[in-house]
């Protein structure tokens, strides 16, 4: 069996983070039998990661980002697409004890395509997240009663590529981007 | 504030304060005045004043309220007192949000202490914004920011 290359290191400034998969509320999940297919294929892939810049993103902000998922043995090479989306999400939790619900709400989703670069190390692409200045809000957790989250939700759409999304978690910092004054158009 | 006009009930101490702004980028400071001044024939007379800067959430989920900072003065009984202050907003708490399910509201809360009655209480709204956003906002965070 071919072994796979190794994954490039990540720049000083960078972090890899993996990502988790959660349908039930996903923007960008199968439905019915694709779901199934999708997942058995995934099986044969590593967890998918996205390389993001060390620390806090800022409100106003454009960041690169990388997205990479590597098979677990050699594969025949095909072509794709990602398929991506910047997700903002309010939750509340109502209640307490058995009848504590927990309420969300998607206030930001961004979606965004890009192109793959296959090869036998497996697949990446590169894409630019903004962050919106007047829409959703920077992190927040009020301990278990209130948060805001930000993710990127991402999935692969090719021949012999899995389908299921993963999501990345992301920290917005209540801080504007010093580069969000210089690119602000007049109101 | 001022009260006690109806004839037989006993007249309020005068407790006010004032803003330099009322507006502070997240791990900023307010900074004020605040002014205490008793009046004649007042009974429980305050001891001390105290400052608070809270914020309470809004929306359909668990409301939750939480002070951020306190600050406290002594004062003798029956005298005036006057005092500047700066109240510094803990960076690791939120900014004032305006969102779909939460929202964030921030006041600052000075009283006059009174052992063995209610204490006096004066309030003001405020907003807490993100680093930078001192010249953007004039409504809480994500409203859209003021031209530039």
């Amino acid at each position: 069996m071919e072994p796979v290359p190794p994954a490039p290191r990540p720049a000083d400034d960078e972090v890899v983070i993996w990502g988790s998969t959660r349908l039930s509320s996903s923007a960008l999940a199968p439905r019915g039998s694709a779901l199934v297919r999708h997942g058995f294929r995934g099986l044969r892939w590593q967890r998918a990661e996205l390389t993001v810049p060390a620390g806090p993103i800022f409100l106003g902000s454009r960041t690169e980002l990388t997205f990479r998922r590597r098979p677990r043995r050699a594969w025949s090479v095909a072509t794709g697409r990602l398929e991506a989306a910047l997700v903002c999400e309010e939750r509340v939790t109502i209640g307490s004890g058995k009848s504590q619900t927990t309420r969300t709400a998607i206030v930001v989703r961004h979606l965004i395509e890009a192109p793959l670069v296959t090869a036998p190390s497996g697949v990446e692409a590169r894409f630019t997240v903004e962050v919106p200045m007047v829409a959703g809000g920077p992190t927040l957790r009020i301990g278990p009663a209130a948060s805001v989250v930000w993710r990127v939700e991402a999935r692969l759409d090719g021949e012999g590529l899995p389908g299921v999304p993963s999501w990345f978690p992301l920290v917005v910092a209540p801080v504007i981007a010093p580069a969000w004054f210089d690119r602000r158009s007049p109101l | 504030m001022s009260g006690g006009d109806d004839p037989g009930s006993e007249p309020e101490p005068r407790l006010s304060f004032s803003l330099d702004g009322w507006l502070a980028e997240i791990g900023g400071a307010f900074q004020g005045t605040i002014a205490y001044q008793p009046m004649a024939g007042e009974s429980g007379r305050a001891t001390g004043i105290r400052l608070r800067l809270a914020f309470r959430t809004y929306g359909p989920g668990n409301r939750v309220r939480r002070v951020a900072a306190e600050q406290r003065w002594t004062m003798e009984p029956g005298d005036p007192f006057v005092t500047s202050f700066l109240v510094g907003v803990p960076a690791t708490e939120p900014i004032s949000y305006d969102g779909e399910l939460v929202a964030v509201q921030w006041r600052i809360e000075i009283a006059a202490t009174r052992p063995w009655r209610g204490d006096h209480e004066v309030v003001a709204d405020v907003l807490v914004v993100p680093v930078g956003g001192a010249s953007l906002y004039r409504t809480p965070h994500p409203y859209r920011p003021m031209p530039g």
